[in-house]
């Protein structure tokens, strides 16, 4: 029998992004990135066989030597020192906004590591400050002129993921104020003046993301794997895409069957879409891959 | 609650005395004895012993205490909480929560919303995943965790789950929608109730928008039909009168596509099937459908239900 297909509008979802006329990076620090909108964003995924599972905290060197090729391959340096020099300047006061859940925190090691490589740009120590819930009063944050973001990615009761957009919004006075929508928009997060144009490095960990949440407090182990990676980018947006990719490709694995994120994650696409922050759509993203190969899933 | 409580302090169980359950709620509360209490439970109890109670009797409190996971329980009507924590030496704690939902639709949707597979038998559905037991009965979830399971925390999980199930007097009703869903190729546990929009796209993206006005006052089931390889999702929408149903048929046709649309049942741009009707006051839409025939039968059984069904469900 003859019919005609019936055609539906975008409903617009994380993987099929509309495409802005670029995205606007707030976080600018001259020769970081091309102001050309025709240029893919880039973002670097480096995995470490020896990165160990849940439970086990992993060794400062092997974290170490991750984050600084990452970040090497993503400014185009030729060696660490000159890849920080193009991140953060010897005057710089800087917070590392790191994340404290209590089932899955950033790493010790993620954090000494950051630390390790802004210490040698000429920052004084007292200059340098990490927190979690403490951003809004510890006076290093309040005078910050340059926030490195990093937290892992893990699956969110009402955001969809825990993502390096969602990991800002200690900063906000209220935080519950963003949660509208699923989280909607909080890319608006990154106005707030103690954020706008201050965020030069983000760092999504990888080493074993949650990708299914069960119970009030939505976490067992059963629903982490290790995965052993690092997803690191100037562009917040882009990291959590490619993150988010990566989850969902572990879900559609474990459970054999396209299972959506609920809620869907479209806080991410809506960073793009919505507040032209950065990029969500996989098209436009210039993915590197370095380091461990077996079970990318990307 | 009236009855809740009596039933609680009831001589006839010993160990009733060892947990006074009477959650707060202002709803249930203002009109009978129950005042403003929480979960009471003992110094020991199968040899553990009691380290920390907490009762979250507001949003704000919810929010502190579940870091990141309040709104899905406040989506559900989330009314109040209790939350005590076990320990015993060499052993990791365990921790039982209850949740007052309000009423029994709301708790069987928050478990519908949480478990992947039922699995357990405690309450009017269980899962167990190592490390964690959630349930739900009249209109309580509970759960139970610890952070590493060993044979003791394993053991106790389940003593306290039967201690508690058995607290709570009566069964609740499961919302009456239940009744409107085909039963052949159904998969159990793919039933996901819901009165909130953030829930739509739970089995199968549809939007990120609320095209069908889903609120407080609708109700909403998301089914899952098939299997993993030609899987269907169901979904049924009951409004809470003609008008409001036909505004988001309208709503979703505008929205969703970007002709007209002067069939039920339908191929979409990417070779799947898709069907979209009303009946009385609900409306009935069948996403990611593999033939025709599916799409066709789930719709008409699904009809056929709802033209069944007498008087408020």
């Amino acid at each position: 029998m003859a019919h005609q297909k019936i055609t539906r509008r975008k409903m617009i979802k994380n993987t099929t992004a509309a495409t802005v006329g670029g995205a606007l990076f707030l976080n600018s620090l001259p020769g970081i990135w091309g102001s050309s909108s025709e240029k893919k964003t880039r973002v670097v995924l480096i995995r470490d066989e020896r990165i160990p599972d849940y439970g086990t905290d992993p060794d400062q060197d092997v974290v170490q030597e991750m984050l600084d090729r990452a970040v090497i391959e993503l400014t185009g340096a030729t060696n660490i020192n000159e890849a920080w020099e193009k991140i953060i300047r010897p005057d710089d006061i800087v917070g590392i906004k790191t994340n404290a859940w209590k089932y899955l925190p950033t790493p010790k090691e993620v954090e000494n590591g950051l630390k390790k490589r802004i210490l040698k740009t000429g920052v004084a120590e007292n200059n340098i400050a990490i927190s979690d819930r403490g951003v809004r009063n510890m006076p290093v944050f309040q005078k910050a002129t340059a926030l490195i973001n990093t937290r892992p990615m893990r699956t969110h009761a009402w955001s969809g993921v825990g993502s390096l957009l969602k990991n800002q919004i200690m900063f906000a006075e209220r935080p519950s104020a963003y949660h509208d929508d699923a989280c909607a928009d909080l890319a608006t997060l990154w106005e707030l003046p103690q954020i706008k144009g201050k965020t030069r490095l983000n760092v999504l960990v990888m080493f074993t993301p949650l990708f299914h949440g069960v119970g009030p407090h939505h976490f067992n182990k059963e629903y982490v794997w290790s995965y052993k990676g690092l997803v690191v980018s100037f562009d917040p947006v882009a990291a959590d895409s490619v993150g988010l990719q990566i989850i969902q490709a572990r879900r559609r694995e474990y459970f054999g069957e396209d299972r959506p994120l609920s809620p869907h994650a479209k806080h991410i696409e809506y960073a793009e879409t919505r507040h032209r922050l950065g990029v969500a759509d996989p098209a436009r993203i210039e993915l590197v891959r370095l380091g461990y190969k077996e079970g990318m899933l990307i | 609650m009236y009855y809740f409580c009596k039933k609680m302090i009831s001589p006839k169980k010993d160990l009733v005395f060892l947990i006074i359950l009477i959650l707060p709620t202002s709803s249930y509360c203002m009109k009978t004895p129950c005042g403003k209490t929480g979960l009471n439970i003992p110094d020991t109890l199968h040899g553990w012993v009691s380290k920390e109670t907490l009762h979250m009797e507001t949003r704000e409190a919810l929010y502190d205490y579940i870091d990141g996971g309040a709104e899905q329980f406040i989506s559900y009507g989330y009314a109040g909480a209790v939350s005590k924590t076990f320990e015993k030496p060499g052993e990791p704690e365990v921790r039982a929560e209850i949740f007052d939902m309000q009423d029994s639709k709301n708790a069987y949707g928050i478990f519908s919303n949480i478990r992947y597979e039922e699995n357990a038998g405690y309450g009017q559905g269980a899962q167990y995943v190592k490390g964690a037991l959630f349930f739900w009965k009249d209109r309580y979830f509970i759960n139970i965790t610890t952070i590493e399971e060993t044979n003791e925390t394993e053991s106790f999980i389940r003593q306290l789950a039967e201690f508690i199930q058995d607290l709570i007097p009566e069964p609740g009703e499961k919302p009456g929608i239940l009744k409107v869903l085909p039963i052949q190729d159904l998969d159990r546990n793919g039933i996901l109730y819901f009165h909130h929009y953030i829930w739509l796209n739970a089995y199968h993206f549809i939007s990120n928008d609320n095209l069908f006005f889903i609120d407080d006052e609708t109700d909403a089931l998301l089914a899952r039909y098939g299997t993993a390889d030609e899987r269907s999702v169901l979904l049924v929408i009951h409004y809470n009168n003609t008008g409001d149903m036909e505004k988001a048929y309208n709503n979703f046709i505008s929205q969703y596509f970007t002709g007209v649309l002067n069939t039920s049942i339908f191929q979409t741009e990417d070779d799947r099937w898709m069907g979209l009707t009303a009946e009385k006051d609900f409306i009935i839409a069948v996403f990611n459908g593999i033939t025709e025939k599916q799409v066709r039968r789930l719709i008409q059984e699904t009809t056929e239900r709802i033209r069944d069904l007498s008087g408020s469900i």
